[in-house]
Order: structure tokens, then C-alpha cells, then sequence
């Protein structure tokens, strides 16, 4: 079977016209513009960004603000933001060839043949002993084993399962709310439990949860919005399963109501009203959106869904950064 | 499913439902009796395994004790209703939307065990309150079972959404669809607001606060009337069902109303000006006599069973499609798979 030709083989071969003095200059600058975008492209900066984001709030709340080195936090967050950046780019590798079939990858660095799978083998070998050093110096052995095992959760076995389980989402979902342990075990977290910190444990334990479970909804409306790509690529989503969507709107449906309670154990260690409000708020939109879904299950819910989920994360995480008082 | 049989997804989600409703009931009265640390201890109780500590000095111990013992056991009960529910509803042939929701009974009733069991070893108000929330969601989603567990025939005989709503202009249809939805978050989020201050803390909390937290939740009461009235004329004069549970829900709607008012009269007397504006902060919300109590605890699981009925209405109302709630799951799944490929 001749394999689809790449993007790069489909579009004007411009690149290849010999160049000479300023045009030479003009020539390598925008190979430069493409070799970085190429990178960022791997690396995925929202994705990281979301994971820095999480690990940072985790800290904060870990450490209730006040004994936060802030020096030491930048490390850490460094050291996650090179390992999930390594994860990035295994998981282009492994999927090079489905991600040439769907229009929204087809343009990727190594779907597209851009960049070799050599180049990117090394890179994200790197990047991930790179990470992994910065843990271990800035912080302690255990965030670097926690950003190891979420590593090796994305990329050795979700990344894997996507092409014959539609339970994939699942096991994507524990490798992304891991980075949650990485902020709590940065920040002194696992000393504090065994001094009797309850309370805040109780709420890093709740901070993952309902990172575990605000996931299920968020990638329902990816999954179901992707979907007849998902199907012409051959992976084993919910939506393709069933493409009825009530599988993907049941399990919707579930996490987001399961998410309500969970939430509100955010306020615990503040005690605060209106992070316990806020919460319950922002959490019954995420439900009420998570039904909108269930009952239309279309596009435009579906659409719906995904913006809400990334309100809801960003205002819970906000909020609580916001609420915690600096102890 | 054959007409003949015993419908248990159904059956067993009834007797979950009753057997909630005599939880919250017990839980209602460990807040306002301040019984949740009447037990020290979980899981055990008193030393003693929960499910072995002796009958007699449950029953004919302190009251405090016997509330919160008691809670307890029936918290335990439902549990295990729950996990029958997901097993009778899992070997049926319900659509996944039902058994996504038997599933997320099942972990809010483990979620809510483990939120007591905290409440009780961190003795922690803000775990409370947290405790208080996810009771009447499990309530609310065991009821949503009951109801989409129904037999086939039922929801397609004349007051099901799909007929009825052949009679209503589609305008009309999405705003029922609206109201109905409106109304199932509007007395969640009264339970909400109710939950904070039935175990605020005068320490914890200033006046204007505590104004605004009277005046949210008085406002939404009048929010909760406004839209079960709006529903009742909506649903007009067909003998529908819901018709029927949509006038339910009025008198329901102005009987809290009305123990709102006696609640605050028990716990703090008669206000003396304009509310919410006009109270004063003092001390935590208590019932301070037997019928206090009765009219406390009335108030709060009246305020539950509204979120219960709101759920119904909502689902009888056409809030899902109910023909994919019973049609052939995996003959739709399949020809809609061959269309998507």
C-alpha cells in the first residue's frame, strides 16, 4: 500500500530554488522561524503550560503561600516543563503515521516530514534526562520519580492504547492529573502528611481529582468534534466507538457531576466562603454544559464544552490560588 | 424488556430513593441537633465495628448518638443500594446515559462516606458544608435513575415529552426545556447557599457577609417561585405529567417559603425591618426547642425534595431525549457507525 503523501510533498517546492546574498540571509532567518516553530509545534506549549499551571497552584496550596522558595519553584517548574516537553515529542513520534491522516496533524513537524525521527528521538531523550537532573537538584528524588512515572503513563501506555481501546482516555486522565503530585511532593508535601497536615493533603488529593476527572468532559467534546478524523485515522476513541456520542455524554455526565463535590473540598484548608461558592459555581456551569452536551450532542455543545472546560479549570485554579490565605 | 417481569433497575432505584430520603432525614437532624461528633471515631464506632456496636445502646442511648449512629448505618445501606442499582442496571439494557449515572451514584455515595468520615476525624465545618452538598446531588441523580429506569411503554404513552411536545409550538419546547433546566440548578444552588448557613461559624465570618448569604438565598427562593410558576403555566392545562409535577412543585415551592420564614423566626425571632438588612449576626443557626427542630430540619429536606421533584419535572419535561434513552443502543451505535465511516 503506497503510503499518503506528506504536506510538505503536496506544497510548492519553493525551498528548494538556490538563493544568493540578502535572499541567502532572508533564506536562513525563515529557516530558523521554521526550525522553532517546528519545535514548539513538538513540544505543544499549551499543554505544557496547563502542567506548570497545575504544578505551581499544587505548591502554592501545598505549601498554604508562605513557605514557597520561590527560586526553587522556578527550577521545579522548569524541570516538569522539559519532561512533559520530552513527552510531547514521543507522542508525535509514536503517532507519526495517524497523525497524517487527520487534518488537524497533518502539518506536524514529523507527520509531515519536516523533521527526522532520529532528531526527535535524541531531542526528547534530552529534554527528559535534562528534566529529570533539574528535579532531582532543585527539589528532591521524589518529584523526578512523579514526573518519570507520568512520562512513562503518557507515552508507554496511553499514547499506545488509543489505537485499540476507547478506555485511553481514562489512563490519559491519571497521567494528567500526576503533575499535581509533582507540585505537592515539590513543596514538602509528602513531610507535611506525615506531620499531620491533613487538611491540606485532603485538598492536594481533591486538586488531583478533579483534574482526573474534569478531563472526561473536556476530551469528550475533542474526541466528538475530531471524531470521523479520529475514524479515518484508526483510533479507538469513545466517539468512534459509538457514534451516537451517549457513551462520550454518559461519561461526560458522570466525571462533571462527580466533580461537584470534589471541588469544594478546595475551600477546606481555607475555610473560605467564597472559594466554597466560587467552586460550587463554576463546578454546577461545568455540569450544566456536561448535560447541554448529553441532550444535543452536536457540534455546537460539543464546542460549548470545550471552552467551558478551559473556563473552569482556569476559575478553579485561580480561585483558589486567589481565596488561599497566605498562612 | 418483557412487560411481564419484574423491571428491578427500576425497583431497586425506588427503594434507593426512599431509603435516601430516610438518610437525609438523619442528616438533617445530626446538623441541627450539632450530633456529628456524638461519634468520635470512624469507621468505627466507639471502638466497636459500625455494623456490631450493640443495638441497645444505639437505640436507647443519648439522642446525639442515635442520630449520628444511625446516619451512619443508613449511609452504609444506600451504599450498598447503590451497588446493587449499578449491577441491576448494568445487566439490563438501559442506554449508557442510565448506567453513567448508576455509576456516578456509586462514587458520589463513596465520595460522601469518605467526606463524613473526614468531617468527623478533622471535625472540620468547611468538610461539612462539602458533606451537606453532595447529598442531595446523590439524591437528585438517584431520582434521575428511578425515573429513566421506567419501562418503555410508559414513557411513550400519551404525556411523554415526545407526544406532548408535538402539541407545543418548538418556542414553547425550548422554553420549558430552559425554565426546567433553570430551575433543577436554582434549588441545587439554594441547598448550596442553605448548606453555608446552617453551619456557619460567628468566627469565621462578618455581618455584611452573613447579610448577603440571607439575601442570596432569599432571593433565590423568590427565583425557585418564579420558575415553577412559569412552568406550570408552560406545561397550560394538558393532563400531562408533567402538568401534574410542575403544580407539585408550586405548593411545594411556597410551603419552604413559608418554613424559610418560620426557620428564621425559630432560630433568631422576628426581624425588625427590611431583610436582609435588618438581621443581626449572632449565633450559629440552631433549633432551640423540639418544634424548632421539626421546623429546621423540615426546612432543609423540603428544600431536597424540591431538587428531587425539579429532576423529575426536568426529565418528564423532555430534558433528555428520551427515545435515546430506550431505543435499541446497540443497533443505533452500530448503523451509526458504518455512516461515520
Amino acid at each position: 500500500m503506497t503510503p499518503p503523501p506528506t504536506a510538505s510533498q503536496l506544497a510548492p517546492a519553493v525551498v528548494a530554488v538556490p538563493l544568493s546574498g540578502g535572499s541567502a540571509e532572508r533564506a536562513s532567518h525563515s529557516r530558523l522561524t521554521v526550525v522553532l516553530r517546528d519545535v514548539a509545534q513538538l513540544i505543544r506549549p499549551r499543554i505544557t503550560t496547563m502542567v506548570l499551571v497545575t504544578v505551581a497552584a499544587s505548591a502554592w496550596i501545598t505549601s498554604s503561600g508562605s513557605r514557597l522558595r520561590v527560586g526553587e519553584l522556578l527550577l521545579v517548574l522548569l524541570g516538569t516543563a522539559l519532561v512533559a516537553a520530552s513527552s510531547s515529542i514521543v507522542n508525535q513520534i509514536l503517532e507519526s503515521s495517524t497523525d497524517r491522516l487527520m487534518a488537524r496533524t497533518a502539518r506536524r513537524p514529523l507527520a509531515d516530514g519536516r523533521m527526522s525521527l532520529s532528531v526527535a528521538w535524541w531531542l526528547a531523550s534530552a529534554l527528559l534526562g535534562a528534566g529529570l537532573c533539574v528535579l532531582v537538584v532543585s527539589s528532591s528524588w521524589q518529584p523526578a520519580v512523579l514526573a518519570f512515572v507520568t512520562w512513562m503513563l503518557y507515552v508507554c501506555v496511553y499514547t499506545p492504547m488509543k489505537r485499540f481501546s476507547p478506555l485511553n482516555t481514562a489512563v490519559g486522565a491519571i497521567a494528567g492529573a500526576l503533575p499535581v503530585l509533582i507540585g505537592w511532593a515539590a513543596a514538602d508535601g509528602p513531610a507535611r502528611f506525615m506531620l499531620g497536615d491533613s487538611a491540606t493533603t485532603l485538598t492536594v488529593a481533591a486538586l488531583g481529582t478533579v483534574l482526573y476527572l474534569w478531563q472526561f468532559p473536556h476530551f469528550m467534546a475533542i474526541a466528538w468534534l475530531y471524531r470521523r478524523e479520529y475514524a479515518n485515522a484508526g483510533l479507538r476513541m469513545l466517539t468512534v466507538d459509538d457514534p451516537s456520542g451517549l457513551r462520550a455524554a454518559a461519561q461526560s455526565m458522570a466525571a462533571a457531576l462527580a466533580m461537584i463535590p470534589v471541588s469544594l473540598l478546595l475551600a477546606v484548608p481555607s475555610g473560605s466562603i467564597r472559594l466554597f461558592l466560587a467552586a460550587a459555581a463554576v463546578a454546577i456551569v461545568y455540569a450544566g454544559f456536561s448535560f447541554r452536551f448529553a441532550i444535543y450532542r452536536d457540534d455546537q455543545s460539543a464546542r460549548g464544552l470545550l471552552l467551558a472546560s478551559i473556563g473552569t479549570l482556569l476559575a478553579l485554579l485561580t480561585g483558589m490560588i486567589i481565596f488561599t490565605p497566605l498562612s | 424488556m418483557n412487560n411481564h417481569s419484574f423491571n428491578w433497575p427500576h425497583i431497586v432505584s425506588c427503594v434507593l430513593v426512599a431509603s435516601t430520603m430516610v438518610l437525609l432525614c438523619f442528616g438533617a437532624l445530626v446538623t441541627t441537633y450539632e450530633a456529628a461528633m456524638a461519634v468520635p471515631d470512624w469507621p468505627a464506632t466507639y471502638g466497636h465495628n459500625m455494623f456490631l456496636f450493640p443495638w441497645a445502646a444505639w437505640v436507647w442511648g443519648p439522642w446525639d448518638l442515635f442520630l449520628e449512629h444511625g446516619h451512619r448505618l443508613l449511609g452504609a445501606f444506600v451504599g450498598l443500594l447503590s451497588l446493587v442499582v449499578v449491577f441491576t442496571v448494568w445487566k439490563s439494557q438501559a442506554s449508557p446515559i442510565v448506567k453513567a449515572l448508576a455509576f456516578a451514584a456509586v462514587v458520589l455515595v463513596v465520595v460522601q462516606g469518605m467526606l463524613g468520615g473526614a468531617r468527623v476525624l478533622l471535625d472540620d465545618k468547611t468538610i461539612a458544608k462539602v458533606h451537606a452538598c453532595t447529598g442531595p446531588l446523590f439524591f437528585s441523580v438517584a431520582t434521575a435513575i428511578a425515573v429513566l429506569t421506567r419501562r418503555k411503554a410508559s414513557l411513550s404513552q400519551s404525556d411523554s415529552p415526545k407526544s406532548s411536545s408535538r402539541r407545543m409550538s418548538v418556542v414553547q419546547d425550548r422554553k420549558i426545556g430552559f425554565a426546567a433546566s433553570g430551575l433543577v440548578v436554582a434549588a441545587y444552588v439554594q441547598l448550596v447557599a442553605g448548606a453555608q448557613l446552617r453551619h456557619i461559624e460567628s468566627a469565621s465570618i462578618g455581618p455584611r457577609t452573613f447579610q448577603w448569604m440571607v439575601g442570596f438565598h432569599v432571593v433565590g427562593a423568590f427565583v425557585v417561585m418564579g420558575l415553577v410558576v412559569a412552568l406550570a403555566v408552560l406545561h397550560g392545562r394538558s393532563p400531562s405529567v408533567a402538568r401534574r409535577w410542575s403544580w407539585l412543585l408550586v405548593c411545594l415551592v411556597a410551603g419552604q417559603i413559608f418554613l424559610g420564614v418560620a426557620s428564621w423566626v425559630v432560630s433568631w425571632g422576628v426581624p425588625s425591618g427590611l431583610l436582609p438588612f435588618s438581621l443581626q449576626f449572632s449565633e450559629p443557626i440552631q433549633a432551640r426547642s423540639a418544634f424548632g427542630a421539626m421546623v429546621v430540619t423540615g426546612h432543609v429536606l423540603l428544600g431536597m425534595f424540591i431538587l428531587g421533584a425539579s429532576v423529575i419535572l426536568w426529565l418528564v419535561g423532555g430534558g433528555l431525549r428520551v427515545a435515546d434513552l430506550n431505543a435499541d443502543f446497540h443497533g443505533a451505535r452500530q448503523s451509526s457507525r458504518e455512516v461515520l465511516i
